[in-house]
């Protein structure tokens, strides 16, 4: 009796267990990166889109397809190709490692293009919840976003951030 | 039995918030006024220099959130309880994180330097520009519904809450002076609508946020329109 018990206890713990392994797996990812070519929902409150440029999306156009949390930690492990500012910073951020994107904007942000650079710096800014980073003065960093917009669905992204700065999304 | 006929009494007290717990839970939300300017921006400036030579803002906010009940609806049976309580908001500006007439003018001046055709100059300009904004109107519905359904051993209940849209109206009246003469005398109203925040648990952080964003909005939309009206001087 004591043996059967511990058997359903066991099994229940490895259903629960594998439910929640399946549920973490396929956790939509916050970041997502796009092009004006991706169809964007503008509705969706609790995601943070990044649009790239052509030339950019070439060069972390494997990053483009990443949905989901698991599907970011399997990118890193089977990409090609020597280190890239550009790839480490937005594989940083979309895998949310926010610090570590930080410390990276840091020391080779000046190596992205000007659109990128202001959109990334604010994000990065109510991520890590730096100094100065009141709503108001995020707002202003985005607006810097906004006023540069290089991609084309930026200014429409970048609504969608006060929106959730706004909200605190 | 006796337990289940309490658990329903709570779930009928606790899911029709009252009017003041509602208000109480509103005012210790706080949030502030902020938007993005997305107006096409005019640069260089040419023509005319334009100074602002007053620009105020009445007391049109009361220092407190008030909220107001519309419509209260208790449905206590035996086996199905249902209720439905509708409020109105008001927003108060100690729930804003910033000074809501500093915010009027200072967005004011950026939109007029951003997407305003006249140079601006502190002051002794050619245009002279005197604003008064003198009403600020705010309807921000809630509704909270909900049922309980007792059938001895079995139990079920479901709540719904709607807040908004807030809809925020502002009056202004708008004066343009050229060299000493009126050329323009206007009233200016700007307004926005916010989305419905839906669902068994909308947050009163949203709802206040609402108001909030509801209140912004309207300030860009009297903005952008004060400042299309003396682009056509």
């Amino acid at each position: 009796m004591k043996a059967l018990t511990l058997t359903k206890g066991v099994l229940v713990c490895s259903v629960l267990g594998a439910t929640l392994f399946i549920a973490g797996c396929s956790q939509p990812a916050k970041y997502i990166l796009v092009t004006d070519r991706n169809d964007v929902n503008f509705a969706d409150g609790d995601r943070f889109y990044i649009c790239l440029q052509p030339e950019e999306a070439q060069r972390v156009r494997g990053m483009l397809t990443l949905r989901t949390k698991s599907s970011v930690k399997e990118y890193y492990k089977t990409r090609s190709g020597g280190p890239d500012a550009l790839e480490e910073i937005l594989y940083d951020i979309i895998s949310a490692h926010y610090s570590a994107a930080q410390g990276r904007m840091d020391t080779q942000g000046d190596s992205l293009p000007p659109y990128l650079r202001l959109l990334l710096k604010a994000d990065l800014a109510r991520e890590n919840k730096r100094q100065r980073t009141d709503p108001g003065h995020l707002v202003q960093m985005y607006q810097a976003a906004f006023d540069d917009p290089g991609c084309g669905l930026n200014r429409d992204l970048i609504k969608l951030r006060i929106r959730q700065v706004r909200y605190g999304r | 039995m006796k337990k289940l006929f309490i658990v329903a009494l709570v779930f009928l007290l606790g899911g029709c918030m009252g009017t003041s717990h509602l208000q109480t839970s509103l005012t210790e939300q706080k949030s502030a006024l902020l938007y993005v300017f997305d107006s096409g921006k005019i640069d260089p400036k040419t023509g005319d220099s334009l100074s602002i030579v007053r620009y105020v803002v009445d007391d049109i906010l009361a220092p407190d959130t008030v909220v107001k009940n519309k419509s209260t609806f208790v449905l206590p049976l035996v086996f199905f309880n249902m209720w439905k309580q509708e409020d109105q908001a008001q927003l108060g500006y100690s729930q804003l994180e910033n000074d809501y007439k500093q915010f009027m003018k200072e967005s004011f001046l950026q939109e007029l330097k951003r997407s305003g055709k006249f140079v601006y100059q502190d002051n002794q300009g050619n245009i002279a520009l005197d604003i008064s904004v003198k009403k600020i109107e705010m309807s921000a519905p809630i509704l909270q519904r909900g049922n309980f359904l007792f059938l001895v051993f079995f139990f079920g209940y479901s709540s719904q809450t709607y807040a908004g849209p807030v809809d925020v109206a502002i009056d202004a009246d708008v004066r343009v002076n050229r060299g000493g003469q009126v050329v323009m005398t206007r009233e200016v109203h700007g307004k926005f609508r916010t989305s419905i925040l839906s669902g068994s648990n909308v947050k009163m952080k949203d709802y206040s946020t609402a108001m909030t964003e509801g209140l912004s909005m309207a300030i860009k939309d009297l903005n952008e329109k004060i400042v299309k009206e003396i682009n056509q001087i």
